[in-house]
């Protein structure tokens, strides 16, 4: 069994780190605030809880330092961050300073005897690559809401982890990004409009996407040429990878940019007037039918 | 045999390729319709030098070789055939200028032209003659260290667009074709409305009036009495931009028909899966564009490194009739390909057919071409 | 004050072809990835605002030295580099330490530039690597770079805000797409590119040994193998959702 260490500033990332640790070994997790540490604590794992002063999430050098800090306390020989971008900016960082190998945005962990199996995306998307670390110690950053978040249960210990950190950045401000909260990481269905649909049923496939208990998705040209909907709801390579329970998607080709955002959904459903169009090889389901014709019928009967 | 792009040669054909798919592919329907090609996509060609690729470096050209010019018109003419028109022309004017201008010819008229903010014509065809020198009737007449020119040329590109223009026309004392370069818009210079054409839209042709329209005398290029000589080197020189269009044009109409053959289906499956023949025609196609693109790339590479005008001139005639009647070949099969979508106007496969059609007719028809080529044989 | 962009050689993706699963790499040129072309366009931009330099600083294979030109034809002053083909065999820990000893030659380096991942591997650990080697500041995803004096200033774009920051020099900036719009070089600038400095060293003279942090056992495209079932119309749709619980029957 090796000692793992989890950090992530995100705790709902942390704890799903904190599912994914545990069939690994010993786990403790690193915290930098009390809030943090007892969210995780509540959970039943070991906590460390850096004192450093000024010591932010902006100032990844500084993270750095905690983490190797954390590491040596913990004699942790795996290290899991979360691959959101936080967490994967700070991935190369603590593996040189650890001498590490590292694997960023993972999507399983699987052991085989000594060796952790890791896979990942690569060539944009176009191949799933299995890779293992095999130096001493590993860096590994998980690609969010690929574990599930550990559950409360029992109570960690928090011990106080010290030690002296120097801040190499400063916060000058900060602000949210314009976007009404969208979460399609954890949406279980998402409706996904793309290229084929028209302007005027952007509307009526919204109501669509309320009416089934969804989330409004699109390929990344009605975002960024169109600008019919925001970038936070672009699912794809420049966007975000879903995993929802049913994915309908609309007038969308499916070329590997998109397709690597969807393709992890449990169901699949098509609307193309293309019967050859990629996104039909990847579908459980397809309607060969104009985009804005489907939406009104379905618009009909469930709106 | 090197037959790779240099790295330079690439980079400029990627450029090209990316000008041609963002900013004038959304056009092309618009430049279609009204004929008329939008400032915006002369500013962003001058701006990436596009006018004068192949122009001295001296005068504010890029210095690089026919090829980098060939591979330049080729991608925007996939998307335009007729921005590929206006660039051709002014091409070979400034080749032509350089090669055979004399030093104040060259500083006066290339600056401008190569940095595209004039663009320039060659006006030899009259309403009764396309190739030939003895039929012409524009006449220029001496007076004083002037000459003045009356009469009419035919179907001249770029006629509308401010800049230089070689005009071939009768000396009168000599009787014989002698080139001048003239500022278009000069008093005495007056445009017909523009021709409408089956195709190549957005590079409009027009006819040409002279009424005692006055150019100095050291306007003449190549002498007095120099014509034939002009005539030739256009020929050497014209012929490569036209070639680039026609396979850009072809290159086009192939794309339309495998995208086209892998989307339709016949019960259920692609038809170019489905049908041995649609893939025997696609081949087909390609190895037309095979040869031609060869062809092609061989008469842009004897320009860099060979000499003899009219060895070069039956390379040149040669190499436009071959492409250009393979051009409209491979856009046929296109349209055989596409059935009767071909035919409407939505489909982007009717421009490329109007388009392709001219290729054999302008710019030297292929018979004429074929029987200057013939009179070379025995050279 | 002069600039370094890290840029990466990579195959173009759109010429990849997957045969029996594999991806199929051969006679596939190599080309700067478009992340790259985005931090390539912040350096040259802060250079033709505040003066100073851009230096591009790579690792790869012998192709390298045509690569390059496509940066210095977007307006790089000059390149350094180890152009060898024994780098593909090398992982992202080696290629950090060598940018490392390409950079240290440098003087007078503010800031230094890696896009957030390259397009084939997208693992984005290099720049990161090669900042806590340095032992340099760094900031991620920059959406936005400002000079002031020796401090810069960088705006930082996160899956849902967005945070200032101000950092002394010299710094690591990790840029992140969509940052600006890569400009098109001239034909000017690209038959002038190949007449720019280059410095080019092989892997021999600089003496590394490969350190194998990881090893990649299976890299293959994924099975599709969905129902891909037609359905007639609206109303035979309707019935999946219902089976599929996502409306009530």
């Amino acid at each position: 069994m090796e000692n793992v260490l989890i950090y992530s500033a995100n705790t709902g990332i942390a704890r799903e780190l904190l599912s994914a640790g545990r069939p690994l070994g010993e786990v403790w997790a690193l915290a930098l605030d009390e809030a943090s540490a007892e969210e995780l604590a509540a959970c039943g794992v070991a906590v460390l809880r850096f004192d450093g002063r000024g010591v932010i999430s902006a100032d990844t050098a500084a993270l750095a330092q905690v983490v190797a800090l954390a590491v040596a306390h913990s004699d942790a020989s795996l290290v899991l961050l979360g691959s959101d971008r936080r967490g994967k900016e700070l991935t190369g960082r603590v593996a040189a300073a650890l001498d590490a190998g590292c694997l960023t945005d993972v999507k399983s962990i699987t052991q085989d005897g000594q060796t952790l199996l890791c896979t990942r995306l690569a060539f944009g998307g176009a191949t799933i690559s299995t890779e293992s670390i095999t130096s001493p110690v590993k860096v590994i950053a998980v690609s969010p809401t690929v574990f599930p978040r550990a559950e409360p249960q029992g109570q960690g210990v928090i011990s106080s982890l010290t030690g002296a950190v120097d801040a190499r950045v400063r916060l000058l401000s900060e602000r949210a990004k314009d976007s009404d909260l969208v979460d399609l990481k954890s949406a279980e269905v998402i409706i996904a409009v793309g290229e084929g649909v028209r302007d005027e049923d952007f509307e009526p496939a919204q109501k669509l996407a309320q009416a089934l208990g969804g989330v409004l998705a699109c390929s990344k040209p009605p975002a960024t040429d169109r600008g019919l909907l925001g970038e936070e709801r672009v699912i794809g390579l420049s966007g975000v990878i879903c995993k929802p329970q049913l994915a309908l998607v609309i007038g969308v080709s499916g070329q590997v940019q998109f397709a690597v955002g969807i393709r992890d959904a449990k169901t699949i459903i098509t609307i193309n007037t293309n019967e050859n169009a990629d996104m039909v090889r990847m579908s459980d389901y397809f309607l060969v039918k104009d985009s804005g014709e489907a939406i009104a019928e379905l618009c009909s009967e469930l709106c | 045999m090197d037959f790779n792009l240099t790295t330079e040669e690439q980079l400029i054909q990627k450029v090209a390729k990316e000008y041609s798919e963002t900013v004038i592919a959304p056009l092309a329907e618009q430049i279609h319709a009204t004929n008329d090609v939008p400032e915006e996509v002369f500013q962003g060609m001058r701006e990436l030098g596009f006018f004068g690729i192949n122009a001295p470096e001296e005068f504010g050209g890029g210095g690089g070789n026919y090829l980098s010019f060939l591979l330049a018109i080729y991608e925007l003419s996939k998307s335009s055939a007729g921005v590929g028109m206006i660039m051709s022309v002014n091409n070979f004017c400034h080749c032509l200028i350089a090669a055979l201008g004399d030093d104040e010819q060259k500083a006066t008229y290339l600056p401008k032209i190569i940095a595209g903010e004039e663009i320039a014509s060659f006006a030899f065809t009259e309403a009764s003659t396309g190739s030939d020198p003895k039929q012409l009737t524009c006449l220029a007449t001496l007076d004083g260290d002037d000459y003045v020119l009356n009469g009419s040329k035919r179907f001249i590109t770029n006629a509308s667009f401010p800049g230089p223009m070689i005009l071939v026309a009768k000396e009168e004392s000599t009787g014989r074709a002698t080139a001048f370069i003239i500022d278009k818009f000069a008093e005495g210079y007056s445009l017909s409305e523009p021709w409408e054409k089956i195709g190549v839209h957005g590079g409009p042709l027009y006819d040409v009036y002279f009424k005692d329209f006055r150019v100095p005398a050291k306007n003449i290029m190549g002498g007095l009495g120099g014509g034939m000589l002009i005539l030739k080197a256009a020929m050497v020189y014209a012929k490569v931009g036209v070639c680039g269009i026609s396979l850009g044009v072809a290159t086009a109409a192939y794309e339309e028909a495998l995208a086209f053959a892998k989307d339709k289906t016949h019960r259920g499956e692609p038809i170019v899966k489905k049908f041995e023949h649609i893939r025997f025609t696609l081949i087909e196609m390609e190895m037309k564009l095979l040869a031609a693109k060869w062809a092609v790339y061989h008469y842009a590479w004897s320009l860099d490194n060979n000499s003899d005008l009219f060895q070069l001139a039956k390379e040149a005639a040669m190499a436009k009739a071959a492409v250009t009647e393979a051009g409209v070949d491979i856009v046929n099969q296109a349209m055989s390909i596409i059935g009767s979508y071909g035919v409407v106007t939505d489909y982007k496969i009717s421009r490329l057919w109007g388009d392709i059609i001219i290729g054999p007719q302008v710019e030297g028809s292929a018979s004429t071409l074929k029987a200057m080529a013939a009179s070379i044989l025995l050279m | 004050m002069n600039y370094v962009v890290a840029m990466k050689q990579v195959p173009d993706l759109q010429q990849l072809r997957i045969r029996d699963k594999k991806p199929v790499l051969t006679d596939i040129p190599l080309e700067f990835g478009k992340i790259d072309k985005n931090a390539l366009e912040c350096a040259v931009s802060l250079k033709e605002a505040c003066g100073g330099e851009v230096i591009i600083a790579a690792v790869g294979s012998g192709e390298l030295t045509e690569t390059i030109k496509d940066g210095l034809a977007c307006g790089a002053d000059r390149a350094t580099m180890i152009a060898d083909d024994g780098v593909d065999a090398l992982q992202s820990a080696d290629v950090a330490v060598l940018l490392v000893r390409l950079i240290k030659e440098l003087d007078d380096v503010g800031l230094i530039f890696f896009a957030e991942g390259s397009a084939d591997n997208y693992s984005g650990q290099v720049g990161s690597r090669v900042a806590q080697l340095l032992g340099y500041p760094q900031v991620g995803f920059a959406c936005d770079v400002r000079m002031e004096g020796d401090r810069a200033v960088v705006t930082r774009a996160l899956e849902g805000s967005f945070e200032e920051v101000e950092v002394d020099l010299p710094a690591v900036v990790i840029v992140a797409s969509d940052l600006n719009k890569p400009r098109l070089p001239t034909v000017i600038q690209i038959l002038k590119a190949g007449k720019k400095p280059q410095e080019v060293t092989d892997l021999a003279a600089v003496g590394h040994e490969a350190s194998e942090l990881t090893v990649c056992v299976e890299n293959l495209a994924p099975d599709t193998d969905r129902k891909k079932q037609e359905l007639a119309g609206s109303t035979e749709l309707l019935a999946v959702l219902k089976e599929n619980g996502i409306i009530d029957k």
